[in-house]
């Protein structure tokens, strides 16, 4: 199950969040040992402060499993305020139909992890429910900012990045700028590739992307 | 529960000062039924001041910050050494005390302070910053009240530090640009004549680390080469002394 939370619904959803933050701290923190900010086994952000909609997905035992955090890039962006020197020079994009994603994070249990060519469901889960919010706000593209292991599953599973600039060095990891593309036709493509026929958000943003 | 943190959320995207900063999460605290806060973020740097936004009495923490008080305040160490959230004073927890910590507690306690809940904030590096809930006395009401909203304090603290940070970094504009706290750093370094080297091994991060956060410096400044960096941080720091 997908759930969409945007800042005017954070209260509502203070459990949920409270998941996602130690999600993150288990990924970024533990697994992947970035330079994140902590507290306890809580990992929150700067960006965390400019009220992004997190898209959230949960397990069959109700726990988030994964998740992504959206933010438009008319506001502060990781890639205009943290990570400039991956534009090569060209401008940070700032546009009401391009959204930047950051923190993308998943954590499955081994029984959960059912895989097509090597990819997660969970991650398909994930990629198509980015596309469907992208779809319902009409934007053309989702900017982000990854790294070269998140670059190689994105163009396994379809939905390839379009580089801005080369790969950097970025403490522990090589990050790397692109757009990915919102449209019906990547939304297609995740569908088939990831075997997941029915729209994964629920109904209301489904229905504004029909 | 729900709506004391909606409502703390969106005070702070509101807050424009320190002022609004502050009845953010005095609000936020009272609604929980904890009389009083200190938010403590330590400086980069440990010569300068720490900054601190708190409804303790004034009196007491001009005091504190004059006394340079957080360099032994037993709180504050356990903060720096510890990334859990933990309750200190009248019997929680076991803290042993240097005499001068004895006195300095004594004197807290002179002000009502004499226990509390205390999260600290850390990031790659080490502790960045504590927030401190303290009641008058340490009844059941307190430890039920932050057992049972430990971690929405706790998800309050780093909201609170995000928008603090984000909010209240005048002194990192530069030419208009508002440079992250490593980037600053990294420059202002630069301009005192380090290498990046030089700068990493202050700092206490990798060299090209250091390079990393001087190209973003340079890019967010719409400059080519590091001199030109270091001419507008020049610049700017003259007219702001």
């Amino acid at each position: 199950m997908m759930q969409l939370i945007s800042q005017d619904h954070y209260g509502e959803f203070v459990e949920e969040l409270a998941d996602m933050y130690r999600l993150r701290y288990r990924v970024f923190k533990q697994r992947l040992d970035w330079d994140v900010q902590v507290s306890g086994d809580l990992e929150v952000d700067d960006f965390d402060a400019f009220h992004p909609i997190y898209l959230l997905q949960r397990g069959r035992d109700g726990r988030v499993q994964g998740c992504v955090r959206l933010l438009p890039s008319t506001g502060p962006t990781m890639l205009r305020d943290a990570f400039g020197v991956l534009l090569n020079g060209e401008s940070p994009p700032a546009s009401p139909s391009i959204w930047e994603s950051s923190r993308f994070a998943l954590d499955l249990h081994n029984d959960a992890a059912a895989a097509v060519s090597g990819i997660a469901k969970a991650t398909f889960g994930l990629f198509i429910g980015m596309v469907e919010f992208g779809l319902a706000r009409g934007l053309s593209a989702i900017v982000t900012v990854t790294d070269l292991r998140m670059e190689r599953i994105l163009r396994r599973a379809g939905w390839p990045l379009k580089r801005i600039g080369a790969p950097q060095a970025v403490g522990t990891t090589r990050a790397i700028a692109g757009y990915l593309e919102v449209s019906r036709d990547a939304l297609a493509r995740l569908r088939r590739e990831g075997g997941l026929e029915q729209p994964v958000l629920w109904a209301p943003v489904t229905m504004a992307t029909a | 529960m729900h709506r004391v943190f909606q409502t703390f959320i969106d005070r702070l995207s509101d807050s424009v000062d320190r002022a609004d900063l502050q009845s953010a999460l005095a609000d936020a605290a009272a609604a929980f039924g904890l009389h009083c806060f200190a938010y403590l973020s330590l400086p980069p740097r440990p010569d300068d001041k720490p900054l601190l936004i708190s409804t303790y009495p004034a009196e007491w923490t001009t005091h504190y910050l004059q006394s340079r008080y957080e360099r032994f305040d037993p709180v504050i160490l356990q903060a720096q050494h510890d990334t859990e959230p933990f309750e200190w004073g009248l019997g929680a927890g076991t803290m042993i005390l240097s005499k001068r910590q004895q006195q300095f507690f004594d004197e807290a306690a002179q002000f009502d302070i004499r226990s509390g809940f205390t999260i600290p904030i850390h990031d790659g590096r080490g502790p960045v910053a504590a927030i401190t809930f303290a009641a008058h006395e340490r009844h059941p009401a307190f430890s039920r009240g932050v057992e049972r909203h430990g971690e929405v304090l706790q998800f309050m603290a780093l909201h609170y530090h995000a928008q603090v940070r984000q909010k209240l970094s005048g002194d990192r504009i530069i030419a208009g640009v508002a440079l992250s706290p490593r980037e600053f750093d990294c420059l202002r370094w630069a301009a005192l004549g380090k290498s990046a080297g030089d700068t990493a091994d202050i700092l206490g991060i990798k060299r090209r680390t250091t390079v990393f956060h001087l190209e973003n410096a340079k890019q967010k400044l719409g400059v080519r080469t590091i001199s030109q960096a270091i001419a507008r941080y020049s610049a700017s720091t003259r007219t702001t002394p």
